[in-house]
């Protein structure tokens, strides 16, 4: 096998095949411990908030959020972008990072994959809450009209989203279960109980390793890949050009699809941190995921962060240098306006905060690259704030011009969406093998 | 192109199990100079190059895959295009409803591309690799799917080399087991106690050149028996003679993966109080432990006491 003497290898501990399976069966095998109850029953409190508040916004009707003339759209559309951001990370991993073969995406994409999938599952509550009558919320979909005179639109954005976020659902969703079935047969054989033995089996589909599946499974998974990247360079592009191809000012920028997409890997990667690094600790993970592996998703934050805050200033710049007076007016706004705490917030968030990257302290120490992992999931909330809010509430006309503060309903939604994302993921830790063994198989005698 | 599902029927196979993919590597290669026909092989991870060696020819699924591509992108184009241009044009920033507002429909387009190779290329795949819900699977080693890959050649299949040769061939190559006759089995048919015998087989490094007689699932069977008080005293003092009496202060046991309160009172009933003792353990104490306290069968040594008593000891 190849091996650099210079590099430091991707598991530590010297590890045995057994080992490794042993390690990541071991919480799927055993009871779970104290710390998962209470994680879990948080999460599922929240969860309860979420069902709370929709069954109040739905009940009493879409008048419980405060988006109104003119700002239609509030903390929801914020939210769902925020989450369908922080749905990024999982597929690149996954995809880009296979494709451009880095191999310390093994120990992480499992679990970046899952949360890509809880957080599009968080992200589409939004729109579809938004429309007020959530059980007709099949009317975007292309179908007979029986149920009006039209069909849908396809010139806009709007339903371009439904059918991207639909699209990554549904295939992160087949690459994820793709990527889990040799796991779920080793669970499957070294089941003891009944139950086990027959729901591993099941999602199982007999797979038994042989060389001739393991050949066609490889070519498979390259080509789910191959179509993934530019899929998830899709999704935030199109969310991207539901308000680029408005013409409101602050938004009507040929900048937004690339600035979106690495905001989107950005705060995608700030969530992976943060659910690693808990996930690390408690699960006793250090030797899969080491501090290689945090330094290398550090980089990527740095990278990615500083293009963010390149098209902050671009934006501004071409804004001012536009001569349209009404594109000044939303920037200057934005920064001096009655809004100016969110946009300093976010400016220090996504700008400032990351660049503490540079050095290789801040690289390698977990506690201090969780600190700013939460800044980094605050600040890219905040962009979305800014950039939806501050454009909408002062427009053309200054007779309407308004202030917009969320309603409890709305804060509620928005904590209860991280009610259903971690009662997901901690049923997802107990269930599943958080980290893919038989990628992690390959790569432990190695040194890249 | 060699059509083979995952399926192995009633099959009866040799097999030779590894500990290194290199060494099946290299015996896959050594095999197929001498001319044996190798049925397949097994491993808990993809292992690189195995398929070019055992002769597969790269797989046709990526075909299929771009015409179930094409197939979205008709799809996507002709939805589009009858909704908002045939049955019923709308005029959107008034702009042409023809030919020309085809750019607008590209994103819908591409979803739909991304949609359909996926799903497509996916289902294609579990056709052709005979996987779907609910079957039961063809195992030929309890660990195929943890650390042992396995070497299979079907016994039906008429070979230039006598069943001893290829047996000891496989030896030489560094198998770390090798069985005459395999019968495929399946896990959901085992009971508690088979996990046990399947470890403690699997263990044993020795190379039986005499074709095992068949191996049935029934016969692996071990149920759990209640103990009499002499055989109880007989493992008693196996574990005694093997671990030793407990010497200084007793140690938190639960600190070992598997043990609870519970638990931990019934090892210091059988004498054993500290790491020390647990690191010292073998296979026929665990046994004898398992037999005595009803503990799950295998699961001492999947969870690797004698490992971590040793780290423990240590700290």
């Amino acid at each position: 096998m190849y091996s650099a003497d210079i590099r430091q290898p991707l598991v530590t501990g010297g590890k045995t095949y057994s080992d490794v399976t042993a390690d990541i069966c071991r919480p799927i095998e055993n009871k779970p411990t104290s710390s998962w109850w209470m994680g879990f029953s948080l999460g599922v409190l929240f969860l309860l908030v979420l069902a709370c508040t929709l069954t109040w916004t739905v009940w009493e009707g879409i008048g419980t959020w405060n988006t109104n003339k003119s700002v239609m759209w509030g903390w929801d559309i914020t939210n769902f972008v925020f989450w369908v951001g922080i749905g990024h990370a999982g597929t690149l991993i996954s995809a880009i990072l296979l494709l451009f073969r880095q191999k310390w995406r093994m120990s992480i994409n499992r679990s970046a994959e899952a949360m890509t999938i809880f957080a599009v599952f968080c992200a589409a509550i939004f729109p579809l809450f938004h429309m007020g009558r959530v059980w007709l919320g099949f009317w975007p979909l292309p179908l007979p009209n029986a149920f009006g005179s039209l069909w849908v639109n396809f010139n806009s954005p709007l339903l371009w989203d439904v059918f991207a976020i639909s699209t990554y659902l549904s295939v992160s969703l087949v690459f994820w279960y793709l990527g889990l079935i040799p796991d779920i047969a080793t669970v499957r054989d070294r089941a003891t109980s009944k139950a086990r033995k027959f729901w591993y089996g099941f999602f199982a589909m007999g797979w038994n390793g042989s060389a001739k599946s393991w050949g066609r499974y490889e070519v498979v998974a390259l080509i789910l890949a191959g179509i993934s990247t530019p899929l998830v360079l899709s999704v935030h592009t199109i969310v991207s050009m539901d308000f680029a191809t408005s013409v409101i000012p602050g938004w009507h920028t040929t900048i937004f699809p690339p600035y979106f997409v690495a905001g989107a890997i950005f705060s995608g990667f700030g969530m992976v941190l943060t659910l690693l690094l808990i996930a690390r600790h408690v699960m006793n993970y250090q030797d899969y995921i080491t501090t290689e592996h945090l330094e290398a998703m550090t980089k990527v934050i740095l990278l990615t962060g500083s293009i963010v805050g390149v098209a902050y200033i671009t934006e501004f710049v071409i804004a001012a240098y536009s001569g349209y007076e009404y594109e000044q007016y939303a920037f200057a706004n934005r920064m001096f306006g009655p809004y100016a705490w969110a946009y300093w917030t976010m400016m220090f968030c996504n700008l400032m905060a990351p660049q503490v990257f540079w050095s290789k302290w801040a690289r390698t120490t977990p506690w201090f690259i969780f600190v700013v992992s939460i800044i980094v999931n605050i600040g890219m909330w905040f962009e979305r704030f800014v950039i939806i809010v501050t454009s909408l509430h002062r427009d053309f006309l200054p007779s309407s011009w308004v202030m917009y503060h969320a309603t409890w309903v709305e804060v509620g939604i928005f904590l209860g969406t991280f009610g259903l994302f971690f009662t997901c993921f901690f049923l997802f830790a107990k269930f599943l093998p958080v980290i893919n063994m038989s990628e992690i198989k390959t790569i432990i005698k190695d040194k890249e | 192109m060699i059509d083979k599902s995952i399926q192995l029927d009633n099959k009866k196979f040799t097999v030779g199990t590894f500990d290194d993919s290199d060494k099946l590597l290299h015996a896959v290669d050594t095999l197929r100079e001498k001319g044996v026909k190798i049925f397949d092989c097994y491993t808990p991870f993809p292992v690189h190059h195995l398929d070019h060696k055992l002769g597969y020819h790269r797989t046709n699924l990526t075909i299929g895959a771009f015409l179930c591509g094409m197939l979205g992108s008709l799809t996507g184009f002709t939805l589009a295009y009858y909704m908002n241009v045939v049955d019923w044009p709308m005029i959107i920033g008034g702009k042409p409803q023809d030919i020309t507002v085809v750019t607008s429909f590209i994103p819908v387009i591409f979803e739909l591309t991304i949609l359909f190779t996926a799903f497509g290329m996916v289902i294609m795949f579990f056709a052709r690799t005979g996987m779907i819900h609910g079957i039961k699977e063809d195992l030929l080693d309890r660990r195929q799917t943890d650390d042992h890959m396995l070497l299979a050649i079907d016994n039906a299949e008429a070979q230039n080399l006598s069943n001893s040769e290829i047996q000891s061939l496989l030896q030489s190559e560094g198998a770390i087991e090798v069985r005459g006759e395999v019968v495929p089995f399946n896990t959901s048919h085992t009971m508690e106690g088979e996990f046990e015998t399947q470890e403690v087989a699997s263990v044993n490094t020795t190379v039986d050149m005499e074709p095992k007689k068949q191996v049935s699932v029934s016969a692996r069977k071990a149920p759990v028996v209640k103990l009499s008080e002499s055989e109880r005293n007989e493992r008693l003092n196996l574990i005694k003679s093997t671990i030793g009496e407990a010497g200084g202060a007793k140690d938190n046991l639960r600190l070992i993966t598997g043990v609870g309160p519970k638990y931990e009172s019934t090892l210091n009933d059988i004498g054993i109080y500290t790491f020390d003792q647990v690191s010292k353990m073998t296979l026929e104490t665990i046994k004898a432990i398992e037999e005595i306290t009803n503990y799950s069968p295998g699961k001492i040594e999947r969870d690797d006491w004698i490992g971590q008593a040793n780290n423990l000891k240590n700290k």
